[in-house]
C-alpha cells in the first residue's frame, strides 16, 4: 500500500445468513463492493491487484457479528462519512456498514472480544453456564488442523454474565491470546455431558484494553 | 427473508456442510420479485460455483425477470454432504431468494450444460418435492423445462421433462413463459398447454414423439402426434446487437469457477473442427459489434465490480477487431485494475502484442489447443493449424517472458495412431527446444503442461458417426504417451476415461437410457462429471440390469443410414454436410475455414440467408 493512504477502518454488521460468508469471502465482497460504490481504496501491488482490506481477527464461519471492523486505505481527503450510504446500497444481504472513520489505534492493540452466546435453555442456562464457567482450572481439548492439546482456557476469560437469551462473555482476543468462544460450549460440554448447551453465537465487539472505558471498536 | 428463518434446521445443519455459502443466496444483485403471476425456478444441475460461472444463466434469468408478470429465482445442485443433511431434516431444494421449494413453481427450467449432470436433475426434482417423471406428475406440479447444448440430444433425459427448447433462448423463452402464462389464466390442462407449446419455433415436447426400435435397439422410427412438426428447427437470435442483455447480474458472494464479468462477441465459430459440437450447433456466424461489447463490457464491470472481464467466443482470434477493442476496453478498465481475459487463442493468430497489454493489468497463463500430435490427424479433424504456427507463438511468448505453456490434446480421435500419440510428446519437445532459443529469462525455468482428454464423439459433427475407444484402449494410449514423454519440464496429466466413456454413452443415447439414469440415482449416482463421485460400477450394474450396453452408445460407430435418436432435431447444419465432412475425415482432407470459403454447411437458412463471416 502506498504511504500517503489514510488507513481508515469501516465497522460493519454480518448478520443472519451473512454469517456463513467466510473470511476470505467477505474480503473479496467488500473489495468488490468498494469498487462498485467507486470508493477509491488502496489496492494491493500483486500479481492480481484487488482492494487492501484487513480485516483482524477473523469472525468464525457461522458467528454473526454485530460491530466488527474492517481497515482500508483511502486517499487523503476523502471523507469517510460517505461510505455507508454508499456502499450499503451495493453489499450483500446481511452486510451492513454502520459507520466509517479514520483510524486512531491500531488493531494489534485490541485485548478483548465480546460474545453474545445465545442458548435454547434461555436465562435458565445462562445462569447454569455461567456458574459452571466459574470453574478454574478449566481444561478442555483443543483442537488445530495438525494437533490436539489440553488446554486451561480460565485465564482467557475475562467475565461472564447470565443473560434473559444465554449469557455474555468476554474473552481474550488478541495475538497472543485468542480463545474462539467455540471452546466455552466445549467446556459446558465436558462439565455438564448430560446438559444441552446449544448455542448460536453473535460477537458484538471488541475492546482495547482492560483498564480504558470499555471502548467498541 | 432470511432462509434461516424460513428453515431454522438450516441454521444447525450449515456449520457442518462444505462451503456453506453456496446455499445462503442474498447476493448482490439478486432479483427478488414476490408478487408476479407466473413463478419460475431456473436451476443449474451441478455445484453453485460452477453455476455462477455461467452467462446463459445470468442473461435468462435476467430476461424473465425483465418480463412483466414473471419472477424467476435460482437453485444449484447441493454438494453430497449438503443433500444428506437437507433430506435427513427434511428441507426441501429451495430457490436461493426466497426459499421456496421447487415444487411450489409454475415451472422448473434446468441449463443441460454437460451429459454428467442427468443424475443431479433427478435429484434436484425429487429433493424439490417435484416428481421426476414427466408421466406421473400431476397437473398441479410445475412443468419442468431443459434448454441448453445437452438438448441438440436430449433424448436420454426424455422421460423426465415436459419440454425442451432447442437453441438460443433469449426469444424463445419469454415466448414460452408468456404462454404458459395464458394457459394459467384460461386454466388449460398441462396437456393442451404443451400441445400449443410445440408450436412455437424451437420447442421440443418429448412425450409428443414416439420412438420405434428395431430388435438390434436402433431406432425404426420417429413419429410425432398431435400435431408436433416432424422437425424441431433450433431457434436462433438474429440481431446480438438488440438482444436483450441484462444490465446487472448476480455477483456470487463466495467464489465462482468463472467469477467475473462476462459479455460475448461472437456466436458461431469459422472454424469447423470436426469433432467440436458447438463450432457446428450455434452456426451460422453473428457477431456483436465493438461498440456494443464495449457498451456492455463496461456496464458489467461497473456493476458487478468484478476483477476481472472475460470476452466469450469459440474462437477469440477469429473477432475481426479484437485488438481495437482491447485497446478501447482497457482505457476503461486498467485505471480500475480490472483484467481482460480472452478464451480460446488460435496459435496461428496470436498477436503477443495484445498479449503483453492485456497482461499489464492482470497476469494469465498461455494456452493452446493443437487437439492432435501430427499434422495427419490434425488434418482429420480439420483442426487447421500447423506445428510451425504453435512453436512461432510458443516462441514469442518465451521472447516475451513467458515461462510456460499449457497444450491440449484429445486421445481416442478417429483413424489415431501411434505415430500420432508420438507426435504429441514430439511436440512438447519441439516447445522446450523453443524455450531453450528464445526464452528471455532462463534462470527461472519453464513448465511445459500436456493435457489429454478423451475424445467423446458428438452429434451434430461430423464424427457423431464414429466408434469411441474402448477404455482399456483409452488407458493404453495414455500410458503409452507417459512413456514417451521423458522431459523433466513437460508435464503431463489425462483426463480419466471413465468418466468419457460415461459422457459418450449419454451424448448419443437414445430414451431407453431414462431408466437407467433414474436407477442410477436411486442407486445413489450423482455428480457423475466429478471423478471422486463418479460410481462407475454402479453405472455398469445399472445398464446390465436394465439389459443395455455401454459399448451400444458409446464404442458402435453408427451406420449411416441409421436413424439416430436427434434425428428430430434440426439445428440448421445438414446431415448431408456432415456425412461430408465425415467421409473426408477419413481420408484426411481438411476444409477451408467459412471466412475463406462458404462450405454450405446449410446453417444460414436459420438467418434468412445471413451468415456474417467477417
Amino acid at each position: 500500500m502506498e504511504e500517503e493512504k489514510v488507513k481508515t477502518r469501516l465497522r460493519f454488521q454480518k448478520v443472519g445468513a451473512a454469517a456463513f460468508i467466510s473470511h476470505l469471502d467477505l474480503m473479496r465482497t467488500l473489495g468488490r463492493a468498494l469498487s462498485r460504490a467507486e470508493i477509491p481504496a488502496a489496492k494491493t501491488n500483486g500479481y492480481n491487484p484487488h482492494a487492501y482490506i484487513s480485516i483482524p481477527c477473523a469472525l468464525s464461519l457461522g458467528y454473526e457479528g454485530t460491530r466488527e471492523m474492517a481497515e482500508i486505505g483511502l486517499p487523503p481527503g476523502f471523507d469517510p462519512g460517505w461510505i455507508p450510504e454508499r456502499i450499503n446500497p451495493v453489499l450483500p444481504k446481511g452486510i451492513l456498514v454502520t459507520e466509517a472513520y479514520p483510524i486512531a489505534r491500531k488493531s494489534a492493540e485490541i485485548a478483548f472480544a465480546e460474545y453474545d452466546l445465545i442458548l435454547e435453555r434461555g436465562k435458565e442456562g445462562g445462569a447454569r453456564a455461567a456458574e459452571l464457567l466459574r470453574a478454574s482450572p478449566l481444561v478442555v481439548l483443543k483442537k488445530s488442523k495438525r494437533r490436539e492439546e489440553e488446554t486451561d482456557i480460565a485465564p482467557l476469560i475475562r467475565r461472564i454474565e447470565p443473560a434473559e437469551y444465554g449469557f455474555r462473555a468476554t474473552v481474550a482476543c488478541s495475538a497472543s491470546e485468542n480463545l474462539n468462544p467455540r471452546l466455552l460450549s466445549e467446556a459446558l460440554k465436558k462439565l455438564a455431558p448430560d446438559e444441552t448447551f446449544r448455542v448460536r453465537m453473535t460477537r458484538r465487539g471488541r475492546f482495547f484494553d482492560q483498564t480504558a472505558e470499555e471502548e467498541f471498536l | 427473508m432470511d432462509l434461516i428463518e424460513k428453515y431454522p434446521a438450516l441454521g444447525e445443519i450449515l456449520p457442518t456442510v462444505e462451503k456453506p455459502a453456496r446455499y445462503i443466496g442474498g447476493e448482490y444483485g439478486q432479483i427478488v420479485k414476490e408478487d408476479a403471476a407466473l413463478s419460475l425456478v431456473f436451476c443449474f444441475p451441478d455445484t453453485y460455483e460452477i453455476g455462477m460461472s455461467h452467462l446463459g444463466m445470468r442473461i435468462l434469468v435476467g430476461l424473465y425477470n425483465d418480463t412483466e408478470d414473471v419472477r424467476c429465482e435460482r437453485a444449484y445442485a447441493p454438494w453430497v454432504d449438503m443433500e444428506a443433511k437437507m433430506r435427513e431434516k427434511g428441507i426441501p431444494l429451495y430457490s436461493l431468494e426466497t426459499g421456496t421449494p421447487l415444487k411450489d413453481f409454475d415451472a422448473v427450467l434446468f441449463t443441460l450444460q454437460y451429459e454428467l449432470c442427468y443424475t443431479n436433475v433427478v435429484n434436484m426434482l425429487d429433493l424439490g418435492g417435484v416428481h421426476p417423471l414427466a408421466a406421473e406428475r400431476g397437473e398441479d406440479e410445475p412443468v419442468v423445462i431443459g434448454g441448453g447444448p445437452c438438448t441438440f440430444n436430449a433424448e436420454p433425459l426424455a422421460d423426465f421433462f415436459d419440454i425442451f427448447i432447442i437453441g438460443e433462448g433469449e426469444e424463445v423463452n419469454r415466448e414460452l413463459a408468456l404462454l404458459e402464462l395464458a394457459c394459467k389464466r384460461e386454466k388449460v390442462s398441462k396437456k393442451e398447454f404443451l400441445r400449443r407449446a410445440a408450436k412455437i419455433g424451437g420447442v421440443y415436447v418429448p412425450s409428443l414423439y414416439e420412438i420405434g426400435y428395431h430388435p438390434d435397439g436402433t431406432l425404426s422410427s420417429v413419429t410425432p402426434k398431435d400435431g408436433a412438426p416432424e422437425q424441431v428447427t433450433k431457434r436462433i437470435v438474429s440481431d446480438l446487437d438488440h438482444m436483450y442483455f441484462p444490465k446487472s447480474f448476480t455477483v456470487p458472494t463466495t467464489e465462482a469457477v468463472h467469477d467475473r464479468a462476462m459479455v460475448e462477441l461472437f456466436r458461431g465459430c469459422i472454424r469447423g473442427c470436426r469433432f467440436c459440437q458447438a463450432g457446428h450447433t450455434w452456426r451460422p456466424l453473428r457477431r456483436k459489434k465493438p461498440e456494443t461489447v464495449l457498451r456492455q463490457a463496461r456496464e458489467h464491470i461497473s456493476y458487478s465490480g468484478c476483477e476481472e472481464i472475460n470476452l466469450l467466443s469459440l474462437s477469440s482470434s477469429d473477432y475481426r477487431d479484437l485488438e481495437t477493442l482491447c485497446d478501447e476496453l482497457l482505457e476503461f478498465s486498467e485505471p480500475k485494475g480490472v483484467g481482460i481475459s480472452l478464451p480460446s487463442l488460435r496459435a496461428d493468430s496470436f498477436s503477443v502484442e495484445l498479449l503483453e497489454k492485456l497482461q499489464r493489468v492482470k497476469k494469465s497463463g498461455l494456452t493452446f489447443a493443437p487437439e492432435a500430435g501430427t499434422q495427419r490427424l490434425r488434418d482429420v479433424i480439420n483442426k487447421n493449424i500447423t506445428e510451425e504456427a504453435i512453436l512461432n507463438a510458443c516462441g514469442m511468448a518465451f521472447a516475451a517472458g513467458w515461462n510456460g505453456v499449457k497444450l491440449y490434446f484429445m486421445m481416442g480421435l478417429p483413424t489415431e495412431t501411434k505415430e500420432d500419440l508420438k507426435g504429441i510428446a514430439e511436440m512438447s519437445d519441439h516447445v522446450l527446444y523453443t524455450w531453450r532459443q528464445k526464452a528471455a529469462n532462463k534462470n527461472r525455468g519453464v513448465k511445459i503442461t500436456v493435457s489429454t482428454s478423451s475424445f467423446v464423439p458428438k452429434p451434430f459433427t461430423p464424427f457423431q458417426w464414429a466408434a469411441q475407444d474402448t477404455e482399456a484402449a483409452l488407458r493404453e494410449k495414455i500410458s503409452f504417451l507417459r512413456d514417451n514423454i521423458h522431459a523433466k519440464s513437460v508435464a503431463y496429466s489425462w483426463h480419466e476415461p471413465k468418466v468419457s466413456k460415461l459422457e459418450s454413452v449419454f451424448a448419443r443415447g437414445d430414451r431407453k437410457l431414462g431408466r437407467a439414469i433414474h436407477e442410477a440415482w436411486k442407486r445413489g449416482c450423482r455428480f457423475d462429471g466429478w471423478d471422486e463421485q463418479m460410481k462407475y460400477d454402479v453405472w455398469q450394474a445399472v445398464l446390465s440390469d436394465l439389459s443395455l450396453d455401454f459399448d451400444f452408445y458409446a464404442t458402435r460407430a453408427r451406420g449411416e443410414t441409421e436413424i439416430l435418436p436427434w434425428d428430430m432435431i434440426d439445428v440448421g447444419v445438414t446431415k448431408k454436410y456432415l456425412l461430408a465432412g465425415w467421409h473426408d475425415a477419413l481420408r484426411g482432407i481438411p476444409w477451408p475455414d467459412c471466412r475463406e470459403k462458404c462450405s454450405n454447411c446449410g446453417a444460414r437458412r436459420l438467418n434468412n440467408g445471413v451468415c456474417v463471416t467477417d
